[in-house]
């Protein structure tokens, strides 16, 4: 077993815990940090994968700041936590079924195809490639992706602004 | 960096990896004990008092007085928090100051990853503290706590976007992310980056002050009016981790500054007869003391005014300081 | 070398994870964590097939920046959709915000 496997074990065994414990947990805010967890062994993955900008990247926008936020947003909306009074069984098993259906047919799908086996090399430096490629082939998407977050931005201030606040 | 990944696992490299680790802990512990020490000193001087001076010679075990007393503490967990975020809030908190450390080089040789995005890998690592430190605040359950948590989230994501972007500066002018390119870059071109960098550098130091939590920007554990900010149910041990991840951010802080900005272990007037790693501690001290000092002059300020000055203040300056930097590099000055 | 179907095999349960959790959950902001995770499960595909793949290339980390960058807005407008309707109704119970059935 080299240490690749091992590290690959790890950080596959982070992700899917993260999220099982994400749908097990009670409190709301565990499921947040539970779910953190997950997006950080993703984050291990895609460095597996060299894929490092996107790793860290991954590490910043998802288990930095979107846990943080949506921990920040359990504070604010407490009282609509703990409330899982009316039980769905019926729902609920058969919205288990499906998602495991699911992926059993993903599952059974990746197991039967034959998937070319030599990985490309990348290159060690692919950061500079993604910059180029970025801001030659896919320079449109790159602006209309700034505007998204712009608007993103102004929209979320003006919907969680108070009503007729001054400023 | 999968040197020795790529390798047949064996307890062998693992020893290695592992004691490395615990060298470089040791080495951070140190300076912690002694830092909190001259910073005691140093704000002694400057408010004309002395300072620890009674435990030991000089009072240099003072602080180890200190961390002993911490350690052999009871650990006391109140009754209504949340125990288990209690218990892990200083440990998520600790990790990722310890991690970034791995980052940067000390000297030509003394590294410990040679890591192509180290930068964004500095960024990306340091931003999972803020995580530690909200839900410390939250799990406490005691009001001031909790607003100590807010105020340190909002402080510490606020400050991120400028100290960010004054990398960018730097990042133009080199074409590179790694750190060890960086301080290469500054060697060959015999200019330290803080002189084409000037705005840039201004920008780093404040909001690597305010990311550090510490005055003029102490706001989350303002003393006299949120008694101790997010920290105020921990005692003993998990109290000193989180006073551990604010100093071992100073160090990772200031060599990530002296990396960046004076050069590395870069040698200035051709004094190459003292060794990269002394010049290294050196400007390193340097920026620690600076630290201190602003620490003992600055009065805080207040909680809006923090604020502002980010949104208002840095952001728009780091931003000039990227677009000019760009437009010198297309003119081909840089 | 870890082989693609391990990587694909962990996108496909972290999926499922995603897909169960946008179902049963009513909390609001966990909703919100179920899509992310979906995203993220895609973005593992995409990145590994960027890395196997038959005319692999580095545009697949490309759309992983995109699918981040959407992500993100989707994460902040979302959130604060939620708080907005917290402060209406003092809840974010997915099942109790109907106003639209009756």
């Amino acid at each position: 077993m080299t240490g690749q496997y091992l590290a690959f074990f790890i950080f596959a065994l982070m992700a899917i815990t993260g999220g099982v414990f994400m749908i097990n947990l009670s409190r709301v805010i565990h499921m947040v940090l539970s779910i953190g967890l997950s997006f950080f062994g993703v984050a291990g993955l895609f460095i597996m994968l060299q894929a490092e900008f996107l790793a860290f990247v991954q590490v910043l926008i998802y288990a930095g700041a979107i846990t943080i936020m949506m921990a920040m947003g359990t504070m604010m909306t407490q009282g609509g936590d703990e409330g899982e009074k009316p039980k769905r069984r019926l729902h609920n098993v058969l919205s288990f079924l499906s998602a495991v259906l699911v992926g059993a047919f993903l599952l059974y799908g990746i197991y039967t195809t034959s998937w070319p086996t030599e990985p490309t090399d990348l290159g060690a430096n692919n950061i500079k490639e993604i910059g180029v490629t970025l801001f030659s082939n896919f320079v449109i998407p790159f602006e209309l992706a700034s505007i998204l977050l712009l608007v993103a931005l102004v929209g979320a201030i003006v919907l969680a602004k108070r009503d007729g606040e001054k400023d | 960096m999968f040197g020795i990944l790529d390798q047949q696992f064996s307890w062998l490299n693992f020893t290695i990896l592992a004691l490395a680790a615990v060298a470089l802990l040791l080495v951070v512990l140190l300076f912690v004990m002694y830092a909190i020490y001259f910073e005691r000193k140093v704000i002694g001087w400057m408010q004309l008092r002395k300072g620890p001076n009674r435990t030991g010679p000089w009072g240099l075990f003072q602080t180890v007085a200190d961390v002993l007393k911490l350690l052999i503490k009871e650990d006391v967990v109140p009754k209504k928090v949340d125990r288990f975020l209690f218990l892990i809030a200083p440990i998520i908190s600790f990790t990722p100051s310890f991690m970034v450390i791995a980052a940067i080089p000390f000297t030509e040789n003394l590294y410990f990853t040679d890591i192509n995005v180290g930068l964004l890998y500095y960024g990306a690592i340091s931003s999972l503290s803020i995580t530690g430190i909200l839900l410390g605040g939250w799990a406490s359950n005691n009001k001031y706590s909790i607003m100590g948590g807010m105020r340190s989230v909002a402080q510490m994501i606020s400050y991120e976007v400028p100290l960010i972007m004054s990398f960018l500066g730097i990042v133009l002018m080199t074409g590179s992310l790694n750190l060890r390119d960086i301080v290469h870059a500054q060697i060959d071109s015999g200019i330290w980056f803080i002189f084409p960098q000037f705005i840039g550098f201004v920008v780093f130091l404040i909001a690597g002050n305010a990311e550090l939590n510490r005055t003029p920007f102490d706001l989350p554990e303002a003393e006299n009016e949120l008694v101790a900010g997010y920290f105020v149910e921990y005692s003993g041990f998990r109290f000193a981790f989180f006073m551990l991840t604010e100093y071992v951010y100073t160090f990772a802080l200031s060599s990530l500054m002296v990396t960046l900005f004076l050069g590395g272990w870069d040698a200035p007037f051709g004094l190459t007869f003292i060794p990269p790693i002394v010049w290294f501690a050196l400007k390193f001290l340097l920026l620690v003391f600076y630290l201190f000092w602003a620490r003992a002059t600055f009065p805080r300020v207040k909680i809006q005014q923090l604020m502002e000055f980010a949104w208002k203040g840095l952001i728009p300056v780091a931003l000039f300081n990227v677009m000019l930097t760009a437009v010198l590099k297309t003119l081909g000055i840089f | 070398m870890v082989p693609l179907g391990g990587y694909l095999a962990v996108g496909a349960i972290l999926f499922s994870i995603g897909v169960y959790g946008l179902l049963t959950k009513k909390n609001g902001i966990i909703v919100l964590l179920s899509i992310e995770l979906m995203l993220n499960a895609v973005n593992v595909n995409l990145v590994a097939f960027s890395r196997f793949g038959i005319a692999a290339n580095i545009t697949g980390q490309i759309f992983s920046v995109f699918t981040i960058t959407v992500a993100a807005a989707e994460a902040a407008i979302g959130l604060a959709i939620l708080v907005a309707i917290f402060r209406n109704k003092a809840t974010i119970n997915a099942s109790e915000i109907d106003i639209m059935k009756r």
